[in-house]
């Protein structure tokens, strides 16, 4: 048997995919295995559901609370995030993300808000006072610690990652992709490139096509889950950390090429945040920006220059 | 003696006693003979060794068949292209 399995689901809010080539039975039996561990973290991860493993730690009035395994991954995958990103990929805006008007599983078709209305184009910032730092996981007690009220929303954090412990699991075989929601962690025995399209975030033709044999690639914008508040504004989900609003920065949609899809989620979302003057100093292994007014730039791999290697 | 209650010798038993006996038997006749009628390690290993050489010779050519033909399978199922969209 030749080419791959694939299994296409809901979770996490969209539509998710697991493909996995090579011979024999076991490629079937992988696939199915990858669904029953995505639909399962969406199960322990989702904070619309109030029997949620996460929405039991967030109601927790304890300063230290039990957590799984994998909870405890997702709070540390939280935490590189936020460091990564210097505080602009911060997993702790339950609240403010509430606020803005995404408190339950809605559907957003044709709930976008007037983009006329929307403020002037800013560069995000880190809050203030940061709840992801606050964060911590004891490995040896089986638990995760922080004040008591500080709540997590995982949101993009939870699909890199699911795709990055997917991936090592399926590395294994001949190829594979795992697909959570758009955030893609590609890879296999075989090495063979497979081509990763980019999304027109207006909805039109791809905008570019990636060709990645390994690695990972996501995206975040402000064009698809989008609605209008309770007072006529635009909003969306992904938010300004410094004032808890939905960020307008003058990017509309960040897509970033990475090893892992955790690195390749927090690197996306920064992209976006910045802004367009410093979209393309966040995507050191390339991307794809699409700025206010439709304009698209490719930032070709190894054209960034680090930031360690300015500083002297 | 055997008797009709014996498990070797009872009808539903003796198919699966003369399938074992059928697997064993090449080993038993293969590996003593060389030891038991020919004292010299030079004279056995000049037969044995050949016929190790002929069949890695047969193996890979029957390797190289298959991956000729597997190779056009392979590219005919270039996988369809992903999409990375808003997450």
């Amino acid at each position: 048997m030749s080419g791959e399995a694939v299994e296409t689901f809901e979770c996490f809010g969209g539509r998710c995919s697991v493909r996995v080539g090579g011979a024999g039975r076991e490629v079937v039996a992988a696939v199915l295995e990858a669904k029953r561990r995505l639909l399962a973290a969406h199960a322990t991860l989702s904070r619309f559901d109030p029997d949620s493993e996460l929405s039991r730690l967030n109601r927790d009035p304890r300063r230290e609370a039990p957590a799984s395994p994998l909870l405890r991954e997702v709070v540390a995958a939280a935490r590189t995030a936020g460091l990564r990103s210097g505080g602009l990929v911060d997993a702790t805006l339950a609240d403010e993300i509430e606020a803005a008007g995404y408190a339950e599983t809605r559907s957003f078709e044709g709930a976008a808000g007037n983009a006329d209305a929307a403020p002037p184009p800013r560069p995000a910032a880190p809050a203030p006072q940061a709840g992801w730092c606050l964060f911590e996981v004891d490995e040896r007690a089986g638990t995760v610690s922080r004040p008591p009220g500080v709540r997590l929303d995982p949101g993009g954090i939870a699909k890199g990652l699911m795709a990055d412990l997917l991936g090592e699991s399926l590395a294994g075989f001949g190829s594979y992709a795992v697909d959570c929601c758009g955030d893609l962690r590609i890879g296999g025995a075989d090495g063979r490139a497979r081509a990763i399209l980019v999304e027109d975030p207006t909805g039109g033709e791809p905008l570019h096509e990636l060709r990645i044999a390994a690695g990972a690639v996501a995206t975040s914008g402000i064009t698809r889950r989008a609605w209008t508040d309770d007072d006529g504004r635009p909003a969306h989900q992904i938010l300004d950390p410094a004032t808890g609003r939905p960020a307008f920065t003058g990017v509309v949609q960040a897509t970033a090429v990475a090893p892992t899809g955790l690195l390749a989620e927090t690197l996306a979302k920064s992209a976006l945040l910045v802004g367009p003057e410093r979209a393309g100093s966040e995507l050191p292994f390339g991307g794809v920006i699409v700025e206010e007014g439709g304009a698209v730039r490719v930032v070709e791999p190894g054209t960034v220059v680090p930031p360690e290697a300015l500083a002297g | 003696m055997a008797t009709g209650n014996d498990p070797v010798l009872s009808g539903k038993e003796r198919p699966a006693a003369r399938r074992v006996a059928a697997r064993t038997k090449p080993k038993v006749e293969a590996e003593p003979e060389p030891f038991a009628e020919v004292e010299p390690g030079e004279v056995e290993s000049a037969e044995v060794e050949p016929e190790f050489e002929e069949e890695p010779v047969e193996a890979e050519t029957e390797f190289e068949e298959e991956a000729v033909e597997a190779e056009p399978e392979f590219v005919e199922t270039e996988p369809e292209p992903l999409v990375t969209s808003q997450s």
